[in-house]
């Protein structure tokens, strides 16, 4: 029997390891975002991906070939990108006359797409117009403002702010230094517009223990409309949004001391003194009148006692005797 | 007493215009989630503002909700390490979908779910066992098992219940653990066919890709011969066609083989016994005393015409040697002295 063409199984420890950062885990890495290029673009589109890239940095990787794909008419050559490059974000920039300035932001669950928004940018000031995004440092987590009651009312809108914080949000964190904020992002929904403003802080000391925030413009700065969309249902939705139970099942009644020993509570029933049995005395002795008064009560509650008929053990023993005497009967004795 | 009084006088002060610059007043509290630093004001903008000067309302505006954001940071416990000041963020409240679906159980191969079915234990296997014949320690796996196993195999014995001694051995052991091999990767895809779900054909079917062996064309030719509504009962002979060995076939009802007579049965059963027990090459005495017996009387035979021969001299051809003449073959036949003949 010839070996038939193997199911993709890792021949190197660190090709194993590979596949293994891949696959899915309980506390997920973080997601990673893949900048494409489409087929034809404006410098504008361009120099606002590459400022974007600035902000995602180091998560996010820009593609350096032009793309020919229409992420709205046939996603799944978007989706074999982020496969290829274990990331499940991703900008998409094209240019033309129908859609001029055209950046397609999205993400998948599951390696299939899951929200995709086209955003046309209105007004665009690049980076290089502002001083001091290098001020900021690299990885540091951004503060996010969503301004105007439209996030929360519009659906569209609700999405497409989830999405932003997936976006920009970087990594969960435990703790964080409250001196070290330094990146604050503002998103403003108005007059069907998204504003995208983004700012470094200066903290200024106060007598009390709250400095002050000042901020300082450091770009990008754009204005997007929505476009076209892709929303996932929210069926699929709620199931990409569900939370693993990372602290499992609640242990009761079992603790710790200072020592690192076990203790454990038990809960029981309360105990019947009256049955205790206490120290045997000739004196304590029960009476036959008492045993039997006793009996009877037993009766009253359970029923009369069932006696164990004698004859059937008698049977059995005369069965015994028989066969021996049958044997007798037939031999000669 | 004045200054002290005047001093605390300065601080209410300072307090007071503190407290003024850090805080915020706004008509609806915005949602701050700390463990995303998230912020989400809805309150309505100031529109005339926001149409004379929209940068900068927009600035004051996100000043404020970070000032807001920032108040409540501060307000968390402080902690210090290495002389840095940190807070611990509580649980992000805001959901974010997921990069890729949770982790699910690896499901179980065949084996492992009939281990768990019979209470069978792995044994761990030591990393090494010592070899006496090498003199030294050898992996249980590797390319160092591997070397050993070929310095250590260069002879091998020829079991006593082998049916044809003259067998290459060594081929049929390597064509052997090549079956393993071949055996287990099929194992290990049905699992993974099992674990995803997938229908597997059933085992008579050729693979699609690689050459065919010819024994899988042949049993793919048996199948497809019996592949009709009347099993293949009609079907014609292919010209050359080899009796199909329709064994072979999956799914194919066997033919009962016929109940054996007693004395059969006995016999059958006695000389599988004997092949299992009779592992070890076989020493017949007999057959071993014969042979020494004959080719000693071999021996002496051809010392004896040997012998003979010396004593004689001259020409003499023995029965064994003699050979028919042949014509224009160009071979000299018989004892010629050289030189050309004379006539």
């Amino acid at each position: 029997m010839a070996v038939i063409q193997r199911v993709v199984k890792p021949r190197t420890k660190r090709g194993k390891r590979i596949l293994l950062k891949k696959e899915p885990k309980i506390i997920e890495n973080t997601k990673h975002c893949v900048f494409i290029p489409g087929r034809k673009s404006s410098l504008l589109v361009s120099s606002c991906m590459k400022d974007l890239l600035k902000l995602k940095k180091p998560d996010a990787v820009m593609l350096t070939q032009k793309n020919d794909i229409l992420p709205f008419d046939d996603a799944v050559q978007i989706e074999k990108l982020l496969q290829k490059h274990d990331s499940s974000l991703f900008f998409f920039s094209s240019h033309n006359k129908k859609r001029p300035n055209n950046l397609v932001l999205g993400r998948t669950y599951d390696q299939h797409i899951l929200d995709m928004f086209e955003l046309g940018i209105e007004s665009y000031k690049g980076c290089s117009e502002f001083k001091g995004l290098s001020e900021i440092s690299a990885g540091v987590k951004p503060v996010l403002v969503f301004l105007g009651e439209q996030f929360d009312s519009d659906q569209q809108l609700k999405r497409i702010r989830n999405l932003f914080i997936d976006m920009f949000q970087r990594q969960p964190l435990k703790q964080i230094r409250p001196n070290g904020i330094e990146h604050v992002m503002s998103f403003t929904a108005v007059d069907s517009k998204i504003l995208l403003r983004s700012y470094r802080t200066v903290l200024t000391k106060t007598s009390l223990k709250t400095p002050r925030v000042e901020l300082i413009e450091v770009g990008p700065s754009v204005d997007f409309v929505v476009r076209r969309d892709h929303m996932a249902s929210a069926d699929l939705f709620k199931t990409a949004c569900k939370r693993p139970n990372i602290k499992g099942k609640k242990i009761k009644s079992v603790r710790r001391d200072n020592f690192g020993s076990k203790l454990g509570r038990l809960h029981m029933t309360k105990q019947d003194v009256n049955t205790l049995q206490t120290r045997k005395m000739k004196g304590l002795k029960k009476t036959y009148a008492e045993r039997k008064m006793k009996r009877k009560s037993d009766e009253v509650k359970n029923g009369p006692a069932v006696k164990k008929p004698k004859v059937a053990t008698q049977s059995k023993k005369l069965k015994k005797f028989s066969k021996k005497g049958r044997k007798l009967r037939g031999g000669q004795v | 007493m004045e200054d002290i009084t005047a001093v605390l006088n300065k601080k209410a002060a300072l307090d007071v215009s503190a407290q003024q610059s850090v805080s915020v007043t706004k008509v609806l509290d915005p949602e701050i989630d700390l463990g995303t630093l998230l912020c989400f004001d809805s309150n309505d903008f100031d529109t005339p503002q926001l149409r004379s000067d929209q940068e900068k309302y927009l600035t004051y505006e996100t000043r404020n909700n970070v000032q807001l954001l920032i108040n409540k940071l501060f307000e968390l416990p402080m902690k210090n390490e290495d002389g840095y000041m940190y807070v611990d963020l509580p649980e992000p409240r805001y959901n974010l979908p997921r990069e890729k679906p949770l982790p699910t159980p690896k499901p179980l191969t065949k084996w492992q779910k009939f281990a768990i079915e019979k209470g069978i234990k792995k044994t761990p296997k030591p990393k090494a066992t010592w070899d006496d014949i090498l003199q030294k320690w050898i992996p249980t796996y590797g390319y160092k098992k591997a070397a050993a196993d070929k310095e250590k195999d260069w002879i091998l014995e020829v079991p006593g219940n082998a049916a044809d001694p003259n067998i290459d051995l060594f081929a049929q052991k390597r064509e052997a653990k090549k079956e393993r091999v071949a055996k287990n990767e099929y194992q290990r895809l049905r699992n993974i066919a099992a674990s995803r779900k997938i229908k597997v054909p059933a085992v008579g079917l050729p693979p699609l890709e690689g050459t065919l062996h010819s024994n899988q064309l042949k049993t793919a030719v048996d199948v497809a011969k019996i592949s009709t509504a009347s099993v293949g009962k009609f079907q014609p002979k292919i010209s050359k066609e080899v009796v199909s060995i329709k064994k072979n076939i999956p799914g194919l009802k066997k033919n009962k083989i016929p109940a054996k007579s007693m004395k059969d049965e006995k016999s059958s059963s006695l000389q599988i016994l004997e092949s299992i027990n009779n592992k070890k090459p076989k020493f017949n005495l007999e057959k071993a005393a014969n042979k020494a017996i004959h080719a000693e009387e071999v021996e002496r035979h051809r010392e004896k015409k040997e012998g003979s021969d010396k004593k004689k001299g001259g020409r003499s051809r023995s029965k064994g040697s003699f050979k028919r003449p042949t014509a224009n073959t160009g071979k000299r036949l018989g004892k010629q002295k050289g030189g050309r003949k004379r006539r």
